[in-house]
């Protein structure tokens, strides 16, 4: 008897009952029987394209097990001879389209549709079909996942990924027949596409139609047993099923000692975990503005006179600049002497697995040592698991935070003692992408300081939004409404997979209360940002120019623009020269681009109000200073990321002579070259940009956008919106 | 699925080292302006080597062509420099360097100031090349235009910057601007003096038609007659007596006792015409003594001395008697040419008649500090006492002595088409000149007349005086100085 | 440079220097005997006075060479070298006591100095003209100097719009800047221009392919400045209206978007004209300044000497 919840069914002789609803494929696997599948993944909504889950259930055609609930007194055979024949055939017409082996398959032996067909005995040489007349598309336009379209067996897999599980919507189909693929943004290539390089769609696909660049280096360890990998304690609540289904995802890799685990400045999308041994996590000395200061002998003297008539070295000190380079590990690294050292237990290569962001820092093997090697979904499972959870918070606790209330000068005059205290009263607290931390208007509760991603400081004016700054790791938020007006002055929000690290507002006034240090360097802090924000605000406010044009090419977003009068400008590129003298023999300028009006918008850093290049910074090296002018310091390890985030091309990664550490020889340095990114930084040591100053024919300017502009077409300064 | 472009998309087709390397069109630039630059050193370095004459500013004048390749031969080093220094006049090429070769007589001759030496420059006149200015090109030194005369010459009633002031000119207090605009009327014809000569000429009547003592055949003197140019056909010769007069107005003494009843006389001074009158007498005495009726008695007076007895005696009282003669008969024919009345010289000449009767006179010249003639006139009493005296002529040789005439350009014109007074002129006085007005008929500072320079009459310097030909180098010393040592190309 | 209000000063100045020159001159004209000419103090201190000029003038090219020096901004050099160097001719012609020169060396001064002036008035011209020129007629204007590298991108484009609908078409040349990719930047972004689908020929398209290969893809070559009917407006506009009567309508979009590679081909061809007239005078300007430059300090140092 069946109840009217329940379904009683046979397969392969097999009675099975099962809650109504429960598909073919999920009942036979309640009988241990399993059914092929390649389309279909559990988690993912079932949607039965590739047929090869079909069964014979006495009907006219196969049922796609995957998709088709089981039915009271269904006889379902999923192995007799024609089954498997149908099968095989499908498996044949799907390999005709897929190229064997594929890269996947070639690298890691994993491509499923190649195991299958590897188990059901149909070879690729004896395939009856042929192949598409044309091949189809590679597309390597994505920093960190390559597709290749003639792997793709449109199993769909990745589209529900980005779809339902991320939510992303960037994946659907174009085409049909032979030209029909998968597309990003409507056949986009797919780094220009909206995506945004979460991975899913990469974990999810069966064969090596997408893939991680460079994968091959990664995740090539020691594949490690389930059981095994269960019962580590930090494993500990998570279930099998998730393990299993993310088989791969996870290895275990030993280290000899003196081997590089990771590069600085390398794409990666994994994280470590380190289970025995010890590393070393450094980066490469920042690459000083190396002068000799020989003024005695007689080129000296010639040199500091010309560096009199240049005006260089009136670069002051900056007053907030960082003692501690911000990482990607429960570590942060000292300007001075940059290396820290790992032990088991600790976690790095968070920011690249959840965000994929560039290595922050190379880290190397002290001892011998193994490691844990994770892609994204495993270390959010991680993350979610309280037992993992509650190590790294201890973890954080114990010895980061310390660190990082110290790294910040701010803290600097905290006792020990009054750490110890904090330690057991704040929290760490996880955001994801997007979620709005606290809101202006909010009431003021807490102090936060940033452990892991990017937070989005932005004000809301009648004419749209305004960035105020991106903070990475390293810096705190929310003292502003603390010790002010109680109320919050501005909207955090979290622009990636954000930690912070919250101080409740008791805490924080018992810590003022305690030092008055603290509380003068704080106030000093809030007088800063108050003129910053003014600032920023003021031109933010200034204009009304809508015009298309120059809402288009972001020009409203600009603070300074280098505009070229193309009425007046011969092109005779002293602009570009003395870019490039002012910054050893490389321009940080491009004499092309969009025109607005009678200009041309040169290709030179805009100081955006809303400057996407900070984003995602693995080291927290480009920033704005006080001003305007954005720049990028000396540690920078050259990743690119900043080139690729701005929108209008205004950073570039050039090759510096640089002295590192010489792995063959410990001790020694040696002379290397190394890329760093290079950002137009007004030329601030000088009173007005060398572009400008050099120009012979009056065309260069270095304008506010809006002010310049407004002037321009309204004719009279807009001074009343001040 | 129109284009559309990127600012990033655009800026990322660039090369960013592209301006790292050379472009042709830069390329060519530094080459043109390397190549340019080596061609005019290439340029220099070659016409050096065969002159300096590429440094000149302007090719020299044409009498220094000879040397003015070697800058050096009158340029000192570094005078421009301390032209600019020192604020000096044109000291780059010092008076020095001039007067290797030229002696440069002064300016002001006439009147050199107390210790200026003579025949030199004057302390207070303009440098050489204050006037004389080179490298203008193929031209004569001399000939300067007239502002350089005008620098100080303009107002002719003001001192000159130098400190003379012209003499014998009358201004009216006008500016000269040119030979046509303010110049005054020549001194000579201005000044109501006249012509001074002592000399009686009637150019009207020796021009009468018909004149007595023409040629056959010739019905009229004409000037060419009596004017006939010197060597350089530039002024005329002196009227000369025995050529131009003698034909028409012999010299003679009037007396029966000669043949053909006259004695023609010399054109002598008359201590000369004394003498001549005496030996004249004395060989007619000689050659014909029964015509002597007076002498008889003389020759009885003489016998009528027995006393005396004496042959020797008696021969010596027959000369004294006959010089007694001798001086008388001269003395009356003497009387009969030179004498007051007489018309033989006085025809033309003024005569002075001896001390006694001319003393008067004679002090009056005395006074008026003609300084020459008193001294003429006291040596004339030295030579020949009691006779009268031929004052001299004084006719002048030149006229206008500060500036040159030349007749010979003038050729193509008549004589009376200058001197146009000469038909109706009765009177030694009548200055024949003609006026700046004559002048200014064809000589005009315009296109199509003969030209008007201030230099085409005047002269700065007197070379009358100074001018030496006797240099000091031999040829091979000039070439040698001139062209140098590596000479022997040189054309 | 255009001349605007910006300059004001800078012709108060010349005009005020002609002025003083004038009226010192005038009276030194008239009364120096014989003319006035350059060995006079007064004539002296007019070289003296213009040969500065001069040199100053020349000094521009040695300001540009220190850019990021900071002795003053480069608009004002140019100001000043524009006014200052045409006011130095009148100081010189007064030197020259209004002769053209005398001598050799000095008439090719001054015939030099002549030229070096007016093609400096050519150029200032020119500059006034051409600029508004190519901003008007050539809205897709780059960097001269990377035309060429431009046109090649431009011809990679086309060959991707046409590979897009008639599958591959045969290179026969390579590219001919491959060394384009030295940065990872870069390098990404050349993966992504070359990231191309390698479609199935669309029907009609071997028309579009022919017309590409024969008479599009010579337009594009980096060098020179191709012939033909696709190099002026009008005939190539006809040229691609009788191709458009030829194709399916599905590749008119693949036309008109060759249509625009050609234009700008085309412009590109046109911006590379109009540069070289925009700078071709100072390969007179430039070459015959430093030669009267070189000569003059000869002059002077010959003309001080003696």
């Amino acid at each position: 008897m069946s109840s009217p919840e329940t379904v009683s069914l046979n397969i392969d002789g097999k009675d099975v009952t099962v809650p109504k609803g429960t598909t073919i494929y999920n009942a036979a696997k309640s009988v241990g029987i399993d059914i092929p599948v390649l389309c279909h993944l559990p988690g993912l909504e079932p949607v039965a394209v590739c047929r090869i889950c079909a069964v014979d259930v006495g009907a006219r055609v196969y049922a796609a097990a995957c998709l088709r609930q089981a039915e009271p007194g269904m006889k379902v055979k999923t192995n007799t001879e024609p089954v498997v024949q149908a099968r095989k055939t499908l498996l044949e017409l799907l390999m005709a389209d897929h190229p064997v082996p594929c890269e996947k398959h070639k690298e890691l032996g994993s491509c499923e549709l190649e195991l299958l067909a590897e188990k059901e005995g149909v070879a690729a040489s004896k395939n009856r079909f042929a192949p598409p007349p044309a091949p189809r598309k590679l597309d390597h336009s994505a920093a960190n996942i390559a597709v290749n379209h003639n792997a793709c067996i449109l199993c769909d897999r990745c589209i529900r990924a980005c779809t339902n599980v991320k939510q992303n919507f960037v994946i659907g189909r174009n085409g049909k027949g032979y030209v029909a693929q998968i597309g990003f943004d409507n056949d986009m290539p797919m780094g220009q596409s909206s995506c945004v390089s979460c991975g899913e769609c990469m974990v999810s696909c069966p064969t090596g139609a997408l893939t991680n660049v460079g994968f091959e280096a990664h995740l090539a360890g020691e594949k490690v047993d389930i059981e095994w990998l269960s019962k580590l304690p930090i494993f500990q609540g998570i279930s099998a099923a998730f393990l299993q289904r993310n088989e791969g995802a996870v290895v275990k890799r030993p280290f000899k000692k003196g081997e590089i685990i990771c590069r600085e400045g390398e794409f990666g999308n994994t994280a470590f975990y380190l289970l025995e041994g010890k590393v070393d996590i450094f980066i490469s000395s920042p690459v000083q503005r190396a002068t000799k200061k020989d003024t005695r002998s007689f080129f000296g003297i010639v040199r500091k006179m010309a560096n009199r008539l240049t005006q260089a070295g009136r670069d002051t000190e900056d007053p907030e600049r960082m003692k501690y380079i911000p990482i990607d590990a429960t570590v942060d690294l000292h300007l001075g002497n940059p290396t820290a050292q790992l032990g088991p237990g600790d976690l790095f290569g968070e920011m690249s697995a959840l965000s994929f962001y560039p290595r922050s820092a190379t880290v190397r093997a002290s001892e011998d040592c193994v490691l844990l090697e994770m892609l994204r979904p495993v270390l959010q499972i991680l993350q979610k698991n309280p037992a993992f959870k509650k190590e790294m918070d201890l973890k954080y606790k114990d010895r980061a935070l310390a660190n990082q209330l110290r790294s910040m000068p701010i803290f600097g005059s905290l006792t020990p003692e009054f750490i110890d205290e904090l330690r057991n009263k704040v929290e760490l607290v996880k955001y994801d992408p997007g979620t709005v931390i606290f809101s202006e208007g909010d009431p003021a509760d807490a102090l936060y300081i940033v452990r892991i991603g990017f937070v989005k400081v932005l004000k809301l004016f009648p004419g749209g939004e305004l960035t105020l700054a991106y903070l990475h790791r390293g810096t705190y938020f929310g003292e502003m409404g603390l010790m002010g007006e109680m109320v919050r002055t501005a909207t955090c929000t979290a622009l990636d997979h954000v930690e912070v690290v919250r101080i409740k507002a008791v805490d924080f006034n018992l810590m003022l209360e305690k030092f008055p240090q603290v509380r003068a360097e704080f106030e000093k802090e809030i007088r800063n940002r108050q003129e910053q924000t003014k600032a920023i605000t003021q031109i933010g406010q200034t204009s009304d120019v809508t015009m298309r044009d120059f809402l288009d090419q972001g020009l409203m977003k600009a603070q300074s623009l280098l505009l070229l009068d193309l009425e007046r400008c011969t092109r005779c590129d002293e602009c570009v020269r003395a870019c490039a003298d002012a910054h050893d023999g490389i321009t940080r300028l491009v004499r092309d681009g969009l025109r607005f009006d009678r200009f041309l918008v040169a290709t030179a850093c805009r100081s955006c109000t809303d400057p996407l290049c900070m984003v995602g910074c693995p080291v927290g090296s480009i920033r704005r200073r006080n001003s305007l002018e954005i720049i990028i310091e000396d540690w920078c390890v050259g990743c690119g990321l900043c080139a690729e985030q701005c929108p209008y091309g205004n950073i570039n990664l050039h090759p510096f002579d640089t002295r590192e550490d010489d792995p063959d020889h410990p001790g020694m340095k040696k002379a290397q070259v190394r890329n760093k990114a290079t950002v137009c930084d007004l030329c601030t040591e000088h009173e007005e940009p060398s572009c400008v100053y050099a120009c012979p024919h009056d065309a260069a300017h270095r304008v506010n956008a809006q002010e310049f502009f407004t002037r321009h077409y309204v004719g009279t300064p807009k001074t009343a919106a001040r | 699925m129109a284009i559309v472009r990127t600012t990033k998309a655009l800026a990322k087709r660039i090369d960013l080292h592209y301006f790292k390397r050379h472009h042709p069109l830069r390329s060519l630039k530094s080459g043109l302006s390397w190549g340019a630059a080596i061609l005019a050193v290439l340029w220099v370095c070659g016409t050096t080597r065969r002159s300096s004459v590429v440094f000149m500013n302007g090719p020299v004048s044409t009498r220094h062509q000879l040397f003015g390749v070697s800058c050096e031969k009158c340029h000192e080093p570094w005078g421009a420099l301390q032209t600019l220094t020192r604020g000096d006049e044109h000291p780059s090429v010092s008076d020095r360097s001039c007067s290797a070769c030229h002696e440069g007589p002064p300016h002001h001759w006439q009147t050199p100031p107390e210790g200026a030496r003579p025949g030199s420059k004057l302390s207070g006149d303009p440098a050489c090349i204050h006037c004389h200015q080179e490298h203008r090109g193929h031209t004569a030194l001399a000939a300067l235009a007239d502002r350089t005369c005008l620098e100080c010459h303009r107002s002719l009633d003001k001192n000159t910057p130098s400190g003379y002031k012209l003499q014998n000119v009358r201004t009216e207090g006008k500016q000269v601007d040119s030979f046509l605009s303010g110049h005054p009327e020549f001194a000579r014809i201005a000044s109501r003096s006249g012509d001074t000569a002592r000399v009686s000429l009637n150019h009207s009547v020796h021009l009468r038609k018909g004149l007595a003592g023409l040629p056959q055949g010739r019905a009229q003197l004409a000037c060419e007659d009596c004017h006939q140019p010197d060597g350089a056909r530039a002024y005329m010769r002196p009227v000369d007596y025995e050529t131009h007069c003698a034909a028409c107005h012999p010299i003679n003494l009037n007396d029966d006792r000669f043949p053909a009843k006259m004695l023609p006389l010399p054109h002598d001074e008359p201590a000369v015409v004394s003498r001549f009158l005496q030996t004249s007498f004395a060989a007619l005495v000689a050659s014909n003594p029964e015509q002597i009726t007076v002498e008889k008695k003389v020759r009885r007076k003489t016998e009528q001395i027995p006393i005396l007895g004496d042959k020797e005696l008696k021969a010596d009282a027959f000369v004294q008697e006959q010089r007694k003669w001798l001086e008388a008969q001269r003395d009356a024919a003497e009387k009969a040419v030179l004498g007051p009345k007489s018309q033989t010289c006085q025809l033309c000449h003024v005569v002075t008649q001896p001390v006694e009767a001319a003393a008067s006179e004679q002090k009056d010249e005395a006074a008026s500090g003609e300084g020459k003639e008193a001294a003429a006139a006291e040596e004339h009493q030295k030579k020949a006492p009691g006779l009268a005296k031929v004052e001299p002529t004084a006719i002048p040789a030149r006229w206008f002595v500060h500036s040159r005439f030349a007749h010979e350009p003038h050729r193509m014109l008549q004589c009376v088409a200058c001197h146009t007074e000469v038909d109706a002129s009765e009177k030694t006085s009548d200055v024949l000149l003609p006026g700046v007005e004559t002048c200014r008929e064809c000589h005009r500072p315009e296109p199509n007349h003969a030209r008007a320079d201030c230099v085409e009459c005047h002269v700065f310097h007197d070379k009358l005086t100074s001018t030496h030909l006797n240099g000091r180098n031999t040829v091979s010393e000039v070439l040698k100085e001139y062209f140098g040592p590596a000479s022997s190309g040189a054309k | 440079m255009i001349v605007d209000s910006t300059h004001t000063r800078w012709i108060i100045l010349s005009v005020a220097i002609l002025v003083v020159g004038l009226i010192t001159y005038v009276p030194y004209h008239a009364t120096t005997p014989g003319g006035p000419g350059g060995g006079t103090f007064q004539g002296l201190i007019y070289g003296f006075v213009g040969t500065a000029m001069m040199v100053f003038a020349g000094l521009l090219g040695a300001r540009k060479r220190v850019r990021i020096w900071r002795l003053g901004r480069a608009q004002e050099w140019v100001r000043a070298h524009i006014w200052l160097g045409l006011i130095s001719f009148p100081i010189i012609l007064f030197h020259a006591g209004m002769s053209f020169g005398r001598g050799s060396l000095t008439s090719v001064l001054m015939w030099l100095f002549a030229i070096v002036i007016l093609s400096g008035i050519l150029g200032l011209v020119i500059q006034h003209v051409l600029p508004r020129m190519l901003l008007d007629r050539v809205p897709r204007e780059t960097v001269y100097e990377q035309v060429p590298r431009v046109i090649d991108q431009l011809r990679q484009e086309a060959d991707t719009l046409i590979e897009s609908v008639s599958g591959v078409i045969d290179h026969p040349e390579q590219p001919a800047f491959a060394e384009a990719s030295s940065s990872p930047g870069r390098r990404a972004h050349d993966l992504r221009t070359r990231a191309t689908a390698l479609a199935v020929p669309v029907e009609g398209s071997d028309e579009l392919k022919r017309f590409y290969l024969i008479e599009v893809r010579p337009f594009f070559h980096p060098e020179g400045i191709p012939e033909g009917e696709l190099m002026g407006a009008k005939t190539s506009s006809a040229r691609f209206g009788r191709i458009r009567l030829l194709l399916p309508r599905d590749l008119h979009d693949t036309l008109r978007d060759l249509e625009t590679l050609c234009e700008e081909r085309r412009e590109l061809a046109l911006q590379q004209k109009l540069h070289h007239w925009l700078h071709g005078w100072l390969l007179v300007h430039i070459p015959i300044a430093y030669a009267l430059l070189l000569l003059s300090v000869i002059h002077a140092l010959m003309s001080l000497f003696y």
